[in-house]
Parts: structure tokens; sequence; C-alpha cells
């Protein structure tokens, strides 16, 4: 016969958080906790790359790659031109920061890239490949340099 | 037309246009902005053309 299934406490008086106990509070749980809403806006990029190309029993294979670790320096020096621009203009680093970080939160991007590339038993083969996410955030990022450039009458 | 003669042109991609105009009217940058000497626009319009020869170099 089965009697109704109760659970088991524990009732050796522990630290330990437990799930089933209404009244034990979560580690995390502070009592007075409020929700504070963070008032910067954070700009996020994420950026995975990945390329790979194998040549296999193949002669005369010509490859052009865009370098992605300079492609993503170059995106940095435009962002850091972005603040730069802005700071000297106005004088007041701070608020270029905070003027950068709301510029470039909306362009706030996230992207995944995986080049595979096989070639076996070939001859004269070009290929040249191009990371084109990266490609066009650099593009956008060159854009929105050059109309603050504008705006701050310095182009 | 010259390099940023090019760029300027494209900048009147409209949006991006609004976009900037948008975050420094909330900033309020337009009130504050120091005039700058003929040297430092140089110093600047030079880094541009800088970065501007690498991402050429790197996208072509």
């Amino acid at each position: 016969m089965y009697g109704s299934i109760r659970p088991i406490r524990s009732e050796k008086k522990s630290c330990k958080w437990s799930a089933l106990d209404p009244n034990s509070a979560h580690p995390m749980a502070r009592e007075d906790a409020e929700v504070v809403q963070g008032e910067e806006v954070k700009s996020i990029t994420r950026q995975y790359s990945e390329e790979q190309i194998i040549v296999k029993d193949s002669a005369d294979v010509e490859i052009h790659t865009t370098d992605t670790q300079a492609a993503v320096a170059l995106q940095a020096a435009l962002q850091v031109g972005i603040v730069l621009a802005i700071s000297i203009t106005i004088g007041d680093s701070e608020k270029a920061d905070k003027v950068a970080q709301d510029l470039l939160a909306k362009v706030r991007v996230s992207q995944s890239n995986r080049q595979q590339t096989y070639i076996e038993n070939s001859r004269g083969v070009n290929i040249t490949t191009t990371d084109t996410d990266l490609a066009v955030n650099i593009q956008l990022l060159l854009q929105v340099l050059v109309a603050i450039l504008v705006k701050l009458d310095i182009l | 037309m010259s390099v940023f003669g090019e760029l300027k042109k494209s900048s009147a991609n409209h949006m991006i246009d609004l976009l900037v105009d948008d975050v420094f009217e909330k900033h309020q940058i337009q009130g504050k902005v120091k005039n700058l000497t003929p040297e430092k626009k140089q110093k600047i319009r030079g880094i541009m053309s800088d970065i501007q020869q690498q991402i050429d170099g790197m996208l072509k």
C-alpha cells in the first residue's frame, strides 16, 4: 500500500538552502535587496570568427584571406577615433565617453562567422575569402565616424 | 573628388545622420563644440586618412 509522498526534510539545522523549505532564504537573496535598473547602456560587440582552408593533393593553389586580427584592430581604432573626435571637440572626455557609448550601443553587433573551404585534387585554383560580417561592421563604424566629423565641422 | 568628398557624399546616409543628430541632441553637444585650430583639424583628418587607407587595403 502506498501512502502519500511527503518531502523528507533533514532535521539537522543546516545553513544549506533547501528548495523544499518555504522559509529557507536562498543564499543569493537579500532582504534589503532592491532592483536597480542600470542607467548606463552598455555597448556589446560579440564576434566569433573561424576560418579553415584545407588543401589536399593539389597544385598551384593561391589563397587570399582577410586578416581577422587586423580587422578587429581597425574596428577598435574606429571606436577610439569616435571617442577621440568628440572628446577633443567638446573638451570633456567623460561626456565624450557617454556619447560614444550611446552611439555604439545603437550599432550593437553580435555575429558569428564560420568559413570552411576544402580543395582536393585540384590545380590552378584561386581562393579569396573575406569576413563579410567584420567588413560590414567596419564600414558602418567608419560611416558613423565620418558623420560625426562632418557634424563637428572637421571634415 | 577627394577621398573625403566621396565620404561626405556617402554620409548623406540619412539614417546615420539622424542617429548622430539624435545622440548629440540628447547630450546637448552642439552648444559645447569648441572651435578647433586648423592644425588640430588637419591632424584629425590625417588620422582619418590613415584609417581609411587601412580599411581600403583590407577590403580590396
